[in-house]
């Protein structure tokens, strides 16, 4: 049993004792990363922290896509370019793919409000083009692929009348995270966030009529 | 503006039911901010993460397939079985033809952030009455690389003030299992709620007779942290039955019908 660290003493005496919320969550947040971070790969028997450092100089985020600080500006007065230069002395197999570069160059002008929330191909494409990263890129640096995951979820199940008034500040997040040589497990939190505060819908409705026709196609 | 108190089943409607369910739910909730307490949180966490943790395990057993996988996860009976389907479902994004990778990738963000960032979506205050234990557990990598999330305890060994805390309650405790008894669906709750509290030891109200199904039900934990002035929401009857006793309002929504 795990020692009552995290969470403030309610009071004594009558009416009923609550905790209030941040510190808390946070407590309850980074107790739930610590050990799931030592989970290893699976198949690979790796660490996934360690794992996640030791592809640090190899990370996908390298091949270029940087923030500039520049003139393209956001909400949160952030901006956005695009270079070309690659590092050197990587190994073929872990360089930066043209995948995840991809994804990144799908992601940007939706974080940016710069395709319009109708777009449905723009959305899909880039829903699809990150859930490939998420599917690729998850042995060689895991929280990149969680972040691709979890965004690829948020514009593959927010309906699209919810997209024009959700907020871009998850988006925006999820792509400054993603070219971060290093994401941390805050780093993946504030994005999962940000996402649930801006509106976006991270799960899809349940589809009974999906699965009961799979539960009557198994054999008996 | 309803402030409400959100129950367990009502958090897993919210981001695994149906869209009729998670409408129902976001229309009550948007534009304020909401309570849960532990008790749901231990409940969320033995649901949502405790089928997370059956799915790394099994993929990392070696299960690569969907249908071995819903096979395997969905058996059982009753309302958790069908709680455990919803949320491999959930995991699966809807659809029997997931990738086993995306499913484990998504398992995996489940543990690390995602679960308690959905639970806590639009709440600002999770109560704590008891101080459970459980609900703060979280889980642990095993020697041979499996996970194990604990969802029970030892009364023995179990670290909570739950005793006191029903203790402080119990004049209300008595007249929710009066009311309970009259019902004919809760008559059994009220008989082991009255055995529990009845019981010279208050630590017997500890471990299995708090999370355990023939013990004081997990309802009644959750009830007596709803406060006066906030609506209890849930799609479980029960909270109905104990409202008069507990001076509670409850708004019930109609679940996700099954598969």
């Amino acid at each position: 049993m795990t020692p009552g660290l995290l969470l403030s003493k309610p009071e004594t005496g009558s009416g009923t004792p609550h905790l209030d919320t941040t510190s808390d969550y946070e407590a309850i947040s980074q107790r739930i990363a610590a050990p799931v971070t030592q989970m290893p790969e699976l198949g690979e028997g790796g660490n996934t922290e360690r794992s996640e450092r030791a592809t640090s100089s190899n990370r996908p985020g390298t091949g270029g896509i940087r923030f500039s600080g520049a003139t393209k500006g956001t909400s949160t007065g952030m901006a956005i370019t695009f270079g070309t230069s690659s590092r050197p002395a990587v190994a073929a197999s872990a360089r930066p793919t043209n995948r995840f570069t991809s994804a990144l160059a799908a992601l940007k002008p939706l974080a940016l409000e710069e395709i319009d929330a109708a777009d449905e191909i723009a959305w899909a494409e880039a829903a699809q083009r990150l859930r490939r990263v998420a599917v690729t890129g998850r042995s060689q640096a895991p929280r990149h692929a969680a972040i691709a995951l979890v965004v690829s979820d948020a514009l593959t199940f927010t309906p699209k009348v919810a997209r024009a008034p959700a907020s871009r500040s998850g988006l925006v997040a999820a792509l400054r995270s993603l070219q971060e040589p290093f994401v941390s497990a805050d780093m993946e939190r504030t994005v999962v966030q940000e996402l649930l505060r801006g509106g976006w819908k991270l799960t899809a409705p349940f589809d009974a009529g999906a699965f009961a026709e799979f539960a009557r196609s198994l054999p008996k | 503006m309803t402030r409400y108190f959100l129950d367990t089943t009502v958090q897993i409607e919210r981001h695994a039911g149906a869209a009729a369910q998670r409408q129902a739910v976001d229309s009550r909730l948007v534009g304020a901010q909401h309570a849960t307490s532990l008790q749901v949180l231990r409940e969320w966490k033995r649901i949502v993460d405790g089928t997370s943790v059956d799915v790394l395990n099994l993929v990392r057993d070696g299960v690569d397939d969907f249908r071995e996988l819903f096979a395997r996860l969905s058996q059982g009976w009753g309302r958790e079985a069908g709680q455990r389907l919803r949320v491999l479902a959930m995991l699966a994004g809807q659809s029997p033809a997931v990738e086993i990778p995306v499913l484990a990738a998504r398992a995996e963000l489940f543990l690390r952030s995602e679960s308690i960032a959905l639970f806590m979506a639009g709440l600002d205050e999770v109560r704590d009455g008891g101080q459970c234990g459980l609900a703060r557990e979280v889980p642990k990598l095993q020697p041979r690389g499996r996970l194990e999330l604990t969802t029970s305890c030892k009364k023995t060994d179990c670290d909570c003030v739950q005793p006191a805390f029903l203790e402080d309650r119990k004049v209300s405790i008595a007249a929710t299992a009066d009311v309970l008894a009259d019902d004919n669906s809760y008559e059994a709750l009220a008989k082991n709620i009255r055995t529990v509290m009845g019981k010279p030891d208050h630590n017997d109200r500890k471990g299995k007779a708090c999370w355990g199904g023939h013990g004081l039900g997990g309802d009644l934990s959750i009830a007596l942290e709803c406060r006066a002035d906030e609506t209890l929401l849930t799609t479980d009857r029960s909270f109905e039955v104990m409202a008069p006793a507990l001076s509670l309002t409850v708004d019930r929504i109609a679940p996700t019908p099954g598969p």
